[in-house]
This record gives C-alpha cells, sequence and structure tokens, in this order.
C-alpha cells in the first residue's frame, strides 16, 4: 500500500517471519533503517514459557495496523513502514513482530519505531495466550 | 433483523463458539446483544475481563446500537507484540 509518504507494509503471518524480512525497506534515498523485533520469552512471572499463541481479528488488526503505519508516516519524515505479526503459536525464542521504518535520518526511524510498537500493543486487536512448560496456560491481559 | 457476533480469545472461550447469528430487535445495543447471548451460555460478564465491541471493524460505545447485516466484535483488551 502506498501512502502519501511512502510505502505502508502490513502482515499477519501464520509462519516464522524472514530474517531478511525488512531488508527490502532500505534504498538509496534512506540514510537509516531501524527496526525491532519482538521475541517470545522463555520465562513469564517465574513460569517457564513454551510457546505464546496469537489470536487476532484479522480484518480489524490489518486495518488498524495500516492506521498505526499511517499516523508514524504524518509525524515523521519516513520513506517506507512495516508491521508484521505472527498469528497461531510461536515457540519461545521465535520472533512475534517485526517493526521496521526507513527513513533519510536516524532520530524519526529510532522515535518512528518505538512509537508504533507502542500503539501496536493498545490499538491492534491482537490476543495472547501463554502456554507454560508445565502444561497450564493463560491468556495475558495487558498490564 | 440479525448480527454476526464475533467473539475472540478469552470471551472466545468462555462462550464456547467464535462466531454466531443473532436476532436482535430494533433499538437493541450491543452490549444488551452480547450480555442476552452469553447468558444464554451460562457467561457472566464479571468472569470475563473488561470488554470494549467494534462494530464492521470499527470500534463503538456500549450502547451503540447496531444495523440489520452488521458484524459486532466483542474485544477483550488487546495484547498484541
Amino acid at each position: 500500500m502506498e501512502h502519501a509518504s511512502g510505502k505502508l507494509i502490513v502482515r499477519i503471518e501464520e509462519g516464522v517471519i524472514a530474517e531478511d524480512a525488512a531488508s527490502h525497506l532500505a534504498d538509496a534515498r534512506s540514510g537509516a533503517v531501524a527496526s525491532f523485533r519482538g521475541v517470545v520469552r522463555a520465562h513469564d512471572g517465574g513460569r517457564d514459557v513454551a510457546a505464546i499463541e496469537y489470536e487476532c481479528y484479522r480484518e480489524m488488526a490489518e486495518k488498524e495496523m495500516t492506521g498505526v503505519l499511517q499516523d508514524a508516516m504524518s509525524r515523521h519524515d519516513l520513506h517506507a513502514a512495516l508491521i508484521i505479526h505472527r498469528n497461531g503459536k510461536v515457540p519461545a525464542g521465535e520472533t512475534s513482530v517485526l517493526v521496521a521504518v526507513a527513513a533519510a535520518h536516524r532520530r524519526p526511524a529510532f522515535d518512528a519505531v518505538r512509537e508504533i510498537v507502542d500503539a501496536l500493543k493498545t490499538r491492534v486487536p491482537i490476543w495472547k495466550k501463554e502456554h507454560y512448560r508445565d502444561g497450564s496456560s493463560d491468556w495475558l491481559l495487558p498490564r | 433483523m440479525k448480527i454476526e457476533l464475533m467473539l475472540f480469545a478469552p470471551v472466545r472461550e468462555a462462550a464456547g463458539t467464535a462466531r454466531a447469528v443473532v436476532p436482535t430487535h430494533e433499538g437493541a445495543t450491543v452490549r444488551e446483544i452480547a450480555t442476552a447471548f452469553l447468558e444464554q451460555r451460562g457467561v457472566r460478564w464479571d468472569t470475563l475481563p473488561p470488554v470494549r465491541f467494534a462494530v464492521n471493524e470499527a470500534l463503538v460505545g456500549d450502547d451503540h446500537i447496531p444495523q440489520d447485516g452488521d458484524r459486532v466484535a466483542v474485544l477483550a483488551p488487546f495484547a498484541g507484540g
């Protein structure tokens, strides 16, 4: 999708997010590509986590992720911005979300990534259930 | 009139279903529709996290009155990332 000021990419994926998923954001105009990878932690509150199972309202999640990127583009001078979020069960140690942006300079790139990650957690209808090594599981609600 | 009720995550688990076509009466709010549906299934709000509602993929207030054919989603607090 094209925004007035650059390219937006939003994906919800059932499979592994490729290591080079953000590599194509870079071009000769962009002096900075900044990214954030959220990784499923193997421990939470003293419990051993085997996996996190994500569930989303896909149509609304894609719309809201696009809105989050459009807002970031409006506030910062970005050439491109990307969110890829996993759906389904993600084992500990794997990437659950990738956010990346390309900009002319590092400051708007860093600022935009932080804002996108924060907005993602509050605006996008995605839920997660932690599965523990002892076989139990719990829905995680925001703290 | 009928709406499509969409349930996710802890609300889906408590209700035992993700989707239902629900007959409603004119003037019923999204919360009233969801309350009636969940009560039929023995689910009370006080056993669930606080929820919000969306109609056709846009957030609405609890007192929003949906139209025939709308998709009404019951949304527990988001926890992506």
